[in-house]
């Protein structure tokens, strides 16, 4: 038998029977999910208009989500790295927070926030006549709280492995802390830049509790693939197989195109 | 004239002390680690705060609130710390671009540097393919570039091979000659100090305990630090095989052979002083004068003068009582041998005779 | 650099594009967006292909869901033009809270029945065998109509015995049925007929007295749209016309009665 550390021994049997279950319990799920599939119907299914709509939302909203978290996670991630304050703590906890967060939750929490009546939604419905909830804006504002923790904390961990000495480096040669955050920090935070938005893309686009609470489930405005799945599921449940694997498969493709581009370069 | 340096850093526990340096001065910072040496640095970079009752003053300028990019001071380290995305020429451009250079200007500063540091031809290389030698030929090009008013090096050879270190050092040694500002060195190698210094700082504890020159250091050194790194007996010749002719004439006899020009190097405790000629196994031995005997604590650290084909002069640790016994008064002629195994060969392309060329 | 920053641009483009397309679409191309109770679903989606075949450039919209659900949706002003209830009190709470302009409109009566799997597993044959210990029936939650109209069937029958589990709205508790991962469930008698022979119903007694009401009513931001609701009305004209009674009872609808 094949050792990680030859020399060491066999592994121990017990460690092997307990992985090995973990896997098999993974990976059932999936493979009956591929078996279940009415591959006779699959192409009618997956090019009906609902179907057609749902994924080109669904790519579309968690592309918006993700550019999102670069743009507000990247500086947030580097205040958190590099950047000594006080309540540097707090902010870290509120940060993590949608992540452990039920995402209906996070649906609820956000209605109470931009809803007709919430705390930022009245004044603007009152001051634009602007509403939030049950639009496509809601489903990437809903994305973007549930998937930017994972973007920001992946990053953080980038940032902070990132040599300190080097930005100290850049700062005895004259650049200044933005320069060096343009010059230095970034360019060597882009392969954990990249994975963190993969992690987001993969989180938004799975999102399903936030989205139908607070952007309700309107096809082709609000309705992405998870939801359509849901709602296939009570109709009929061969339809919502085959909508599941197009989105196991989505993500399967994902995964692959970048694996050996951003893992690679994470080690 | 006024000083280029004055530095006062106050952090007790970490460094407490004040020096100054002018124009072209050399420093090497020595002690032991934990004795304040990086404190000391950082200082002077900017990267630590001085204290309250600290100061950098450089050009009659206060630094103590410039932060580091304010500052004119280049910075080498230990491990070379060139920008992994970055080509050579692009690291060496960093520094003046940042400070608001064009960057076809850059890029000629970057390339003149390259050239003077002699890797010119590596000015499209990324990091990663650099050996270590290149690399901190890189480093040093790059901290140059910004013609800085104070250099700092941090151990900057001793990550390197032992020949491509002694390369590094004389061609550092070249530039240094024409540089007018002050470097600050941090070392654990006496042939840096050797080659390099004007002057050596000894820090011990936080505080300094001695600053002086090498040859002063090494005769009457401070601390049990200094007394080990200086005081080191280095003759240079050229090997072949076990046997070394030796510059200033006379044989060494070595364990390991040896090829071309070289530098013979074996501490002060390796050296053995009798009355008479010696009748034991040392290959090496040599009559030699007394010219002083400085005693610490129960060690007498005594240097020897005119010792004919051993380079002129010798340090040797002995006992109180050896000294006593021996009566090493300063005049009085006294053998001192080595034994071969004690010798270490290091090869060296050019002759560091010191700085007395200045 | 240079790829962070196309990627940031297009985001932002996107969420931009997004964001105002995401206005009233009832104004522009004349979409009709029509809120439905789940139980509607497959009666409503051929309502909707006959509408829009006899209203040139409209596009009809269909939003399936559990009627509490829109009904509180409607109040919070999201979009929909037209309101489609599966009993009396989603849509009351729903003109009460602000949601519906004008009266509401019944079209359609529905009758929940037991629904078991084709095979019958458990050997259910009339309601009171849902009181047997063994049996796993489901029902929908109470505040959806289908859940409500159960309730008050299962106590006027004095069936003591709890569902195994409340489903959100009808259509799931169908589904389940259909799987098999149920021995019984309480849905509509159009469900029953929609299956296609996946489920048998069996009669509740006295389910007839007291079937659920289906009501339609025009929002108020259906009123705000540029036809001031017109389409909305038309909707709600054929739905209660000769015509869309027909397609309702051939699904297994009551009439309004």
């Amino acid at each position: 038998m094949a050792t990680a550390a030859p020399g060491l021994g066999r592994p121990p049997l017990r460690l092997l029977l307990a992985g090995g279950a973990g896997v098999a319990f993974l990976a059932l799920p999936l493979v009956a999910l591929v078996a279940s599939a009415p591959w006779d119907r699959m192409w009618s299914i997956v090019t009906t208009s609902d179907s057609r709509q749902a994924l080109w939302l669904s790519a579309w909203t968690s592309t918006a989500a993700a550019a999102l978290c670069l743009v507000f996670g990247l500086p947030l991630a580097w205040l958190l790295a590099r950047v000594d304050f006080r309540g540097r703590r707090v902010v870290r906890a509120v940060v993590t927070v949608p992540m452990v967060l039920p995402p209906v939750v996070a649906g609820v929490a956000l209605l109470s926030a931009f809803g007709r009546h919430g705390l930022v939604g009245e004044p603007l419905r009152h001051m634009f006549g602007t509403q939030i909830p049950y639009t496509t804006s809601a489903v990437v504002l809903a994305h973007t709280f549930v998937a930017m923790p994972f973007f920001v904390l992946s990053l953080e961990g980038a940032l902070r492995a990132t040599s300190l000495r080097l930005e100290l480096a850049a700062a005895s040669l004259g650049a200044d802390r933005w320069t060096t955050f343009r010059r230095v920090t970034v360019p060597l935070a882009a392969p954990g830049v990249a994975a963190g938005l993969l992690l987001a893309w993969a989180r938004s686009l799975g999102e399903f509790g936030a989205t139908i609470t607070f952007a309700g489930n309107y096809p082709g405005t609000t309705q992405t693939m998870p939801l359509l799945v849901y709602a296939r599921l009570q109709d009929d449940r061969d339809a919502a197989v085959a909508s599941s694997l197009v989105l196991f498969a989505v993500c399967m493709l994902v995964l692959l195109l970048l694996r050996d581009r951003w893992w690679g370069a994470l080690r | 004239m006024s000083p280029l340096l004055d530095a006062r850093v106050d952090l007790p526990g970490r460094f407490s002390g004040a020096l100054t340096a002018s124009p072209g001065e050399v420093l090497a910072v020595v002690g032991p680690n934990g004795a304040g040496k990086t404190t000391l640095v950082e200082a002077v970079a900017g990267i630590l705060d001085p204290g309250d009752a600290g100061r950098v003053v450089v050009d009659d300028a206060d630094w103590t609130p410039l932060p580091p990019h304010r500052r004119s001071a280049g910075l080498v380290f230990q491990e070379h710390l060139l920008f992994p995305h970055l080509d050579a020429r692009d690291n060496v451009a960093f520094g003046p671009r940042a400070r608001g250079v064009g960057r076809r200007e850059s890029q000629r500063v970057a390339d003149h540097w390259l050239e003077a540091l002699g890797v010119a031809d590596l000015a499209s290389r990324a990091p990663d393919v650099l050996s270590g030698g290149e690399a901190q030929r890189v480093a040093l090009a790059r901290a140059l570039a910004i013609e800085p008013r104070v250099l700092l090096l941090d151990e900057p050879f001793s990550a390197l091979d032992v020949s491509v270190a002694a390369e590094l050092r004389d061609l550092l040694a070249h530039h240094l000659r024409a540089f007018q500002g002050v470097v600050l060195m941090v070392t654990h190698d006496v042939l840096d100090v050797r080659a390099l210094a004007d002057r050596v700082v000894v820090l011990e504890h936080g505080a300094i305990a001695q600053d002086d020159t090498p040859a002063a250091v090494a005769e009457a050194p401070a601390t049990p630090h200094a007394a080990r790194l200086l005081g080191l007996n280095v003759l240079s010749g050229s090997a072949s095989g076990t046997e070394v002719e030796l510059d200033d004439g006379g044989l060494l006899v070595l364990a390991s052979p040896a090829q071309g020009p070289v530098l013979a190097t074996f501490p002060p405790s390796a050296v053995t002083l009798t009355a008479e000629a010696p009748v034991g196994s040392a290959r090496n031995r040599w009559e030699t004068t007394v010219h002083r005997a400085v005693r610490r604590d129960q060690v007498v650290r005594v240097h020897l003068q005119g010792t004919a084909g051993a380079g002129a002069q010798l340090y040797a640790d002995v006992t109180r009582g050896a000294a006593t016994e021996l009566d090493l008064t300063p005049g009085r002629v006294v053998w001192a041998s080595v034994k071969a195994t004690e010798v270490t060969a290091l090869p060296a392309e050019f002759v560091a005779a010191g700085r007395g060329d200045r | 650099m240079k790829k962070l920053s196309a990627i940031v641009l297009a985001g932002v483009l996107a969420l931009a594009a997004t964001g105002c397309g995401s206005g009233d679409d009832t104004t522009k191309g004349r979409t009709l967006t029509v809120l439905a109770a789940s139980s509607l679903t497959g009666t409503f989606t051929d309502l909707a292909s006959q509408f829009e075949a006899a209203h040139h450039g409209v596009r009809v919209r269909l939003v399936f869901g559990s009627s509490a659900t829109l009904a509180q949706q409607t109040t919070e002003h999201a979009p929909g033009d037209v309101l489609a209830t599966a009993d009396q009190k989603t849509m009351d709470d729903a003109v009460s809270g602000g949601g519906i302009k004008g009266k509401p409109t019944q079209f359609a009566t529905n009758v929940v029945v037991v629904a078991v799997p084709a095979d019958n597993p458990a050997h259910v044959s009339t309601f009171a065998d849902l009181d047997r210990a063994g049996v796993d029936y489901l029902t929908c939650v109470p505040t959806a109509p289908c859940g409500a109209a159960a309730e008050a069937l299962l106590a006027k029958a004095g069936i003591s015995r709890k569902p195994a589990s409340q489903e959100v709205d009808v259509k799931s508790v169908l589904a389940k049925v259909v799987a098999g991962e149920a021995d019984a469930g309480l849905v509509y008698r159009t469900d029953v007929t929609a299956s296609g022979g996946k489920v048998t119903g069996i009669d509740i007694p006295d389910a007839a007295s007291s079937p659920n009401t289906y009501w339609l009513g025009v929002t108020a931001k259906g009123h705000e749209a540029a036809d001031g609701g017109a389409l909305a009305t038309q909707w709600i004209e054929f739905l209660t016309s000769s015509e869309g009674q027909a397609v309702l009872k051939a699904a297994g609808f009551g009439a309004v009665g």
